[in-house]
């Protein structure tokens, strides 16, 4: 028996966003928004699974809520920056409850995100980021996916295409 | 719609819907060819926010401040991504109070919130009976036309 770990994600089309809430709205609004997206989205939904993907997966762009249930999802964005695998990895936060300029500052400055978002977080602005963080184009057209339930932990631009 | 909410007033009379009109073109958009995204997303609030409103009223009579104050913004959080902008401000008041440790005007605000949230959810079942209405004959209908709700 071999000890090799399998790597779920090496199969997955880049850029890989891991999008991170507890809250399955925004799973569905973000999932709809980037149908087009060419890469690969990954859901978690706490604290503890984003870390634990964000480790497996070393996503290009994170983008998480800074209140999820388990770990303060600022922690996780600032636990995987300061990791090797995942140093590269471009990081928004999203908020609806730690508003203003001082959280911005302390998000940007101590959290180590790029971007500092207050919800709700429109799909033009969630391009705005995608297209600024990864230099990923928004498609003109947007396919439209033939399901729109909660979304599975992982969508890839591949599997939407064969849809 | 405001968004400001001011928890020394009675609501007794509601004169805008509980669902704000931009918010749902918004999503209408989003939905572009798909008629059901936006059905099965408010079915999915729903689902969500029976939850939660459960939670923080359990979270209330157990005292459990921290419980409360999560539940609140859990449906505060949600509730804005449909449009659902009242209910969200009677939320961030009571994350508001949850901080001050205002208790009595916690339990105040529970009553507003599940007023609120059963309009919400009211609304929505209004919109999916319009949008039943739209698939079968091809009309289109204002949903929010004159809409006047008579609060408690």
């Amino acid at each position: 028996m071999s000890d090799e770990k399998q790597d779920p994600y090496a199969a997955c089309p880049r850029p890989l966003i891991l999008i991170v809430d507890d809250d399955r709205l925004v799973h569905s609004i973000f999932a709809r928004a980037l149908a087009s997206f060419p890469g690969t989205i990954i859901h978690a939904y706490d604290g503890p699974q984003a870390l634990a993907i964000g480790r497996e997966a070393t996503p290009d762009l994170l983008i998480i809520d800074a209140l999820l249930p388990g770990i303060d999802g600022r922690i996780v964005a600032k636990t995987l920056k300061m990791e090797p695998l995942s140093s590269f990895m471009r990081v928004a936060i999203m908020t609806a409850l730690y508003k203003g300029a001082r959280y911005r500052n302390e998000a940007l400055q101590e959290f180590m995100a790029d971007v500092f978002l207050e919800k709700p977080v429109s799909p033009a602005r969630l391009w705005e980021v995608i297209e600024n963080l990864l230099h990923v184009s928004r498609p003109a057209a947007t396919p439209s996916p033939s399901t729109h339930a909660i979304p599975e932990a992982i969508t890839t631009g591949q599997e939407r295409g064969a849809m | 719609v405001s968004q400001d909410f001011d928890e020394t007033q009675p609501m007794t009379r509601r004169t805008h819907p509980a669902l704000d009109p931009d918010s749902l073109t918004s999503l209408r958009e989003l939905a572009d060819d798909d008629p059901s995204f936006l059905t099965d997303l408010l079915a999915v609030y729903i689902q969500q926010s029976d939850m939660l409103v459960a939670t923080a009223n359990d979270a209330l009579a157990a005292a459990d401040v921290d419980a409360w104050s999560r539940a609140v913004h859990s449906i505060g959080g949600s509730s804005r991504n449909i449009g659902a902008l009242q209910l969200a401000a009677v939320c961030t008041a009571a994350e508001k109070l949850a901080r001050e440790g205002n208790g009595a005007g916690s339990f105040v605000l529970i009553k507003r919130l599940k007023t609120e949230y059963e309009a919400v959810k009211g609304e929505i079942h209004l919109l999916r009976a319009v949008k039943i209405t739209h698939r079968t004959d091809g009309e289109f209908r204002p949903i929010f036309h004159g809409f006047v709700h008579e609060g408690r």
